[in-house]
């Protein structure tokens, strides 16, 4: 299959998400940035900034997928077909939240109901068997509720982006299309946020392993003496300054990619269930078959 | 922009080759599948050897043997094992699936020559060589990043690359209704045909593979649409029935422009 330039994209696998939201970001990192690093400042603004901030989010989700269906425009542009909705971004987005939030407690409390039999058969033999039961019931539990979370969240995936792209519908709407949309992807939606998790580890690790060899000379003094010394002391607190620094500059730099995961999802999955790739392509007249006149 | 890389690669008998280059998230995904299973494989050799070397210990007791000993060799041993299983799994693997493992095989991407041949054994022992190296801090991860043909250390070294591997598009076939089979014949007396290009029968087609999927509503619209388009191109003037669903008429497209070109002229 040779690709010609003006080839529309066919319908990708988990890794070519990742790949293409890679390379999305790639081609637009200084736009991107920049966007994102206002949002990142606009949020430290209460209310109005929070909703300003998630509206940036969503400009970026939206300039990628522009870019994505060959309909590029500037952030200018972008900016005033978002705009009249600054508000609706913070109010469906708490809402999303919301709805998050108590599919968590709902789907706890079902199933700590089901396994109380579990724990009851467990308390009456013995102490031993109480705690390995109590133990099996708080890991059951916990596995569920983080499944269906990352059910949901994968399910409500593209709710900003909808709202951003879609002027024309229901704000609440957007909530429903993104169920609608992900029907039957919701798997391929979740590997694609584990791959993307997976590629940003590296910076992520970064993170951590800085601090830590940071900290590292500090520790022994710590153990031996019963009162550490003021060095010591100062060592563990440069290594957390350190460690938040880089873990706000490595949030500033993935947090695009994230918005950009988000216009392909967005595009592969409209093209799998909507066929937006689906148009007979503009030509030249004089390529057509010579006809009688 | 073009979301994936391509290479040409001209081999010998001057014919080039393209193939598109695997992607840093295939490459993540068929690494975490191989990684998964030789973590499994080794913990099941972990659980064997552990009970064998019990038994093995107290065997070699009964027999008035040296323990200590025995037990250096049985580390060794073990040592050697978990070895001869990390690398072993790709070097194997890639060998004898032509670039391919368990994980590049799921996500449809294998490894070849720089000149396009498949992988052989020598350079599949240089790649799984040069893993662990690729492994720490992430090395391998920046390379394929940031290098233009997508190579981490132990590709640079084996002169290999990692494309997605083409299947044959033998997918699933269209189907058609009999009674688009009917009307095919009536359009192909009636209307131009032949006013389509390739590409737009490429676009029918994937429209036709691709409907199952869609939502009710985008499926319904999106027909409506292409038949009118294609009503337009092949100058049909007058629907042949006064009220026919849109597929059936894009199928019967379909299958007019298939019996009046065959493979003649082919999308792909």
């Amino acid at each position: 299959m040779a690709s010609q330039p003006a080839s529309p994209i066919r319908p990708l696998n988990v890794g070519d998400v990742v790949s293409a939201a890679i390379s999305l970001f790639r081609t637009n990192f200084g736009t991107f940035l920049g966007l994102n690093l206002k949002s990142v400042l606009w949020f430290m603004v209460p209310v109005y900034g929070w909703a300003r901030g998630l509206m940036i989010q969503s400009q970026i989700a939206r300039l990628g997928f522009r870019e994505l269906s060959r309909q590029p425009e500037t952030v200018n542009q972008s900016l005033q077909a978002i705009e009249p909705r600054l508000w609706t971004f913070l109010g469906i987005g708490l809402l999303v939240w919301l709805i998050q939030a108590a599919v968590g407690y709902a789907v706890s409390f079902a199933v700590t109901i089901i396994t109380i039999p579990i724990s009851i058969l467990g308390s009456a033999g013995g102490e031993a068997a109480a705690a390995l039961s109590g133990l099996l019931v708080v890991v059951v539990v916990q596995l569920v509720v983080f499944a269906a979370q990352l059910w949901i969240q994968a399910r409500l995936y593209l709710w900003n982006l909808i709202l951003a792209m879609e002027p024309e519908i229901e704000s609440t709407t957007a909530i429903n299309r993104s169920w609608e949309l992900t029907k039957g992807n919701g798997v391929r939606v979740l590997f694609s946020l584990l791959i993307a998790y997976l590629v940003m580890l590296p910076l992520y690790a970064l993170t951590m392993v800085i601090p830590v060899l940071i900290a590292l000379p500090f520790l022994g003094g710590l153990l031996e003496s019963d009162a550490p010394s003021a060095a010591a002391l100062l060592g563990l607190l440069l290594a957390a300054l350190v460690f938040i620094v880089l873990a706000i500059v490595v949030s500033i730099f993935t947090a695009p990619f994230f918005q950009t995961i988000k216009s392909v999802l967005y595009y592969d999955l409209r093209s799998r269930r909507e066929g937006i790739d689906i148009q007979f392509r503009d030509r030249p007249r004089d390529q057509r078959e010579p006809r009688d006149s | 922009m073009s979301l994936f890389k391509t290479i040409s690669i001209q081999t010998p008998e001057s014919v080039e080759l393209e193939f598109t280059l695997a992607g840093i998230g295939n490459r993540a995904l068929a690494l975490l599948v191989d990684y998964l299973l030789v973590f499994l494989l080794l913990s099941l050799v972990a659980i064997f050897s552990a009970f064998l070397s019990e038994q093995l210990t107290s065997v070699f007791l009964a027999l008035g043997g040296d323990a200590d000993g025995l037990n250096l060799w049985l580390t060794a041993i073990a040592l050697l094992a978990t070895a001869a299983i990390y690398g072993g799994y790709f070097v194997g693997f890639e060998t004898y699936w032509q670039g391919q493992t368990p994980g590049k095989r799921w996500t449809k991407i294998r490894v070849i020559n720089d000149n396009g041949k498949p992988e052989g054994v020598f350079q599949a022992t240089l790649r799984a060589l040069l893993r662990p190296v690729d492994d720490i801090l992430f090395l391998g991860f920046f390379c394929i990043i940031f290098s233009h043909q997508e190579k981490r250390l132990g590709d640079w070294l084996a002169g290999t690359l990692v494309v997605q591997s083409e299947t044959v598009v033998g997918e699933a076939q269209v189907k058609i209704s009999p009674a688009a089979q009917t009307l095919a014949a009536d359009l192909m007396e009636q209307a131009q045909i032949g006013n389509l290009l390739p590409d737009d029968f490429a676009t029918l087609r994937a429209y036709l593979l691709r409907r199952q999927v869609m939502t009710t509503a985008a499926r319904k619209q999106l027909s409506v649409q292409l038949a009118q388009q294609l009503q337009a191109m092949i100058e049909l003037s007058e629907l042949p029935q006064a009220e026919m669903p849109a597929e059936q008429f894009l199928e019967a497209i379909y299958v007019a422009y298939q019996q009046q070109f065959g493979d003649r002229r082919r999308a792909y």
